[in-house]
């Protein structure tokens, strides 16, 4: 193949587990260009993984989509909303400053229509599992074992 | 652009979602090299995620590490193991797994909160660093009736 620059491919818009991608290994101490598949990639990640997004949304409306975590900050008693996600997308919700309940309402919600986050600290971690919605998958806040928001 | 190490190039050490990776695809049928995005790479994982660091025994007040994904409590005798703060959106998991002596675990800053307790074993819990405020439980579970787990404090 001809020399290309990476732009001039043509674009994948997802992967499976049988590609492959480029990797260069040992690079402190003698770099080699290897390749590696999708899954060993993702199934053996050498170190923790960070999310460098975040919002911080301050007062109603729309919770963002495009970002893993929401710092929730109320103002009162306030109302926010989510919108549809994609298939298997993780959310999370911190509420980090308590004015106010805020009561967070999914455009689709897997066996419920409301979070409410009525505490400081309470959290919530959302997945998106399809046509069912976003399903909750973890609440947690401060004090008694089982606190966090409560879905409805 | 001359031929060039990949050693060679600049390091960037953070990347945006519209960033390019190469990527071949088709490996078993018709392999093709390939650009894909950022987003596109992460959005759309197509397996499950694993990690492959060694897990560390928080053996009672030994220091929890920030450079590890998961941690396992052991106690022998009541302690308070301490967190470091962590870097942005960074996930860290603890679970108990001997305990005789509740394993009070001190981040360096958390969000609302100061501490959580583990005094049973199997209580777990995931913490994400959201920034300034700290780390904050964004999950917790524990043996027994539903909302068993850690108690945050």
């Amino acid at each position: 193949m001809a020399d290309k620059k990476i732009t001039a491919l043509a674009a994948a818009t997802s992967t499976t587990t049988a590609d492959i991608a480029h990797l260069v290994t040992a690079v402190s101490t003698n770099p080699q260009n290897k390749k590696i598949t999708v899954a060993n990639f993702w199934n053996k990640i050498p170190g923790f993984i960070g999310f460098a997004d975040i919002e911080t949304k301050t007062g109603a409306g729309a919770i963002s989509i495009a970002t893993t975590l929401t710092a929730l900050i109320s103002e009162g008693a306030i109302a926010n909303q989510l919108a549809d996600g994609i298939q298997s997308q993780l959310k999370v919700i911190v509420f980090i400053t308590d004015g106010g309940t805020s009561t967070l309402t999914p455009a689709t919600m897997n066996d419920g229509t409301t979070l409410a986050f009525e505490d400081a600290g309470d959290a919530a971690m959302l997945m998106w599992i399809g046509a069912a919605g976003w399903a909750v998958i973890s609440q947690a806040g401060p004090g008694t074992p089982g606190a966090g928001p409560t879905v409805a | 652009m001359a031929d060039k190490k990949v050693t060679a190039l600049t390091a960037a050490t953070a990347s945006d979602v519209a960033d390019l990776a190469h990527i071949i695809t088709d490996v078993a049928t018709g392999a093709t090299n390939k650009k894909i995005t950022v987003a596109n790479f992460l959005n759309k994982i197509p397996g499950f995620i694993g990690f492959s660091d060694t897990p560390q025994t928080v053996t009672n007040a030994t220091a929890i590490n920030i450079t590890g994904t998961l941690g396992l409590l052991v106690t022998t005798t009541a302690s308070a193991p301490a967190i470091a703060n962590g870097v942005q959106g960074q996930i860290k998991v603890l679970v108990a797994i001997t305990i005789s002596g509740t394993s009070t675990v001190t981040p360096a800053t958390m969000n609302d909160g100061t501490s959580l307790a583990f005094a049973a074993a199997a209580d777990a819990a995931i913490l994400m660093y959201i920034g300034a405020s700290g780390w904050a439980p964004i999950s917790i579970a524990g043996a027994g009736t539903p909302g068993a787990g850690p108690t945050i404090a």
